[in-house]
C-alpha cells in the first residue's frame, strides 16, 4: 500500500517532500536521550532518597516502602507542575520527565488544570485521567497477565 | 520566582524532614545503610560478652558467603535474627542467598530458630536494638517485645 501510495503522488508532492526534507531541522536524538537519562536519573536518585528517608524514620521495609514512595513522588510532580515548574522540565528532558512515576502525576494534574474551565464534575472530573487513564488500564492489565504467568510456571516449577 | 517557589518547597520539604529527626541515634546507626557497621551479635537474655559462642559462629559461618559483607546478629533465646547486607551487583541472587543461608544454618546448627533478613529496615533496627542492648539502655521486656516486632516487620508484605 505505501509503494501504491508513492507511485499516486503528484510531481508537486514530491516537490515539495524533496524540499521538505532539505529544510527539516535534525532532531538531535543523542543529545535528548543524554538529557533524558540525566533528568530521568535525577527523579530516581530523588525517590531512591525518599524511600531510604522512609526506611529510616518510619516503620516501612524495603518490601513495603515501593508505595509510599511512588506516591510522594506523583504529589511531587502535582505541586511542580501546579507551579509550573514540571512543564519546564518537560520541555528539556522529554521522556526523561515522561517516563518516571512523575509523569504520572504530572498528566493527572495538568489535565485537571486544563479543564477546570468546564466545572469539576464534567471539567476536571472526567477529564483528569484522560491520559493517565490508559496508564492504569494497561498497567493493571500487564500486572495481570504477569501474574498468571508466574503462576503458570509456579505450577510447573513447583 | 521560580527560584523563590523552589527555595519555598525547599523550606518546606526541609521543614517536614526535621519532625522526623527524633530518633536518638549515633553515628554507627545514623550510617548504618550506607557504610559497613558489622557490630558484636548480642543476646537479649544475656547482654554480656560472657556466653556468645554460638552467635560468634554464626557471625563467621554467614560472613563466609561471598555476597554478603556486614551481618548482625541479636539473639532471644532459641530465636536468632541474623540480618546481613548484599554486596551491591549481587541483589539480583537477594531471595536465592536468603534461601540458601537459612538452608545452610538450619542444618549446621541445630536447635536454633533462624530468622533471616537482607531487609535494609531490619538490618538497620537490628542495629538499633543490638546497639541499646549494649549499652544497657533498654529494658530486657521492652527488647524482646521489639525483636518479636522486628520479626513481624520481616514478614510484612504490603
Amino acid at each position: 500500500m505505501p509503494k501504491q501510495q508513492e507511485k499516486n503522488k503528484t510531481i508537486e508532492q514530491k516537490n515539495y517532500e524533496k524540499l521538505q526534507a532539505k529544510h527539516e531541522l535534525k532532531r538531535p536524538i543523542a543529545k535528548n536521550c543524554v538529557k533524558a537519562f540525566l533528568v530521568g536519573g535525577l527523579f530516581c536518585t530523588v525517590g531512591q532518597a525518599i524511600s531510604y528517608i522512609y526506611i529510616y524514620f518510619f516503620n516501612f521495609t524495603e518490601q513495603t516502602v515501593g508505595n509510599p514512595t511512588s506516591a510522594t513522588m506523583v504529589f511531587i510532580a502535582l505541586l511542580l507542575t501546579g507551579f509550573g515548574i514540571y512543564d519546564r522540565i518537560g520541555q528539556f528532558a522529554g521522556a526523561g520527565s515522561a517516563v518516571p512515576v512523575t509523569g504520572f502525576g504530572n498528566a493527572i494534574i495538568s489535565a485537571a488544570i486544563e479543564h477546570r474551565t468546564e466545572g469539576f464534575v464534567l471539567g476536571v472530573g472526567s477529564n483528569m485521567f484522560k491520559l493517565a487513564g490508559s496508564v492504569i488500564v494497561f498497567g493493571v492489565f500487564s500486572a495481570f497477565v504477569v501474574a498468571i504467568i508466574k503462576t503458570l510456571f509456579g505450577m510447573v516449577g513447583g | 520566582m521560580m527560584i523563590r517557589i523552589c527555595l519555598q518547597l525547599l523550606f518546606i520539604f526541609t521543614l517536614f524532614l526535621s519532625g522526623c529527626a527524633s530518633k536518638d541515634d549515633g553515628k554507627t546507626e545514623r550510617l548504618a545503610l550506607l557504610k559497613q557497621t558489622d557490630p558484636k551479635p548480642i543476646d537479649i537474655i544475656d547482654t554480656t560478652d560472657r556466653n556468645i559462642g554460638d552467635e560468634e559462629a554464626v557471625k563467621k559461618e554467614v560472613k563466609k558467603n561471598d555476597h554478603i559483607y556486614d551481618v548482625v546478629i541479636v539473639k532471644n533465646g532459641k530465636d536468632m535474627l541474623v540480618a546481613y547486607k548484599i554486596k551491591h551487583l549481587h541483589r539480583f541472587k537477594m531471595k536465592q542467598v536468603e534461601k540458601k543461608l537459612t538452608k545452610d544454618l538450619n542444618k549446621k546448627f541445630e536447635g536454633i530458630h533462624f530468622i533471616v533478613s537482607s531487609d535494609y529496615k531490619i538490618f538497620l533496627e537490628a542495629v538499633r536494638l543490638n546497639k541499646l542492648l549494649r549499652e544497657n539502655e533498654i529494658p530486657r521486656e521492652k527488647a524482646k517485645k521489639e525483636f518479636k516486632q522486628l520479626v513481624e516487620l520481616k514478614e510484612e508484605k504490603t
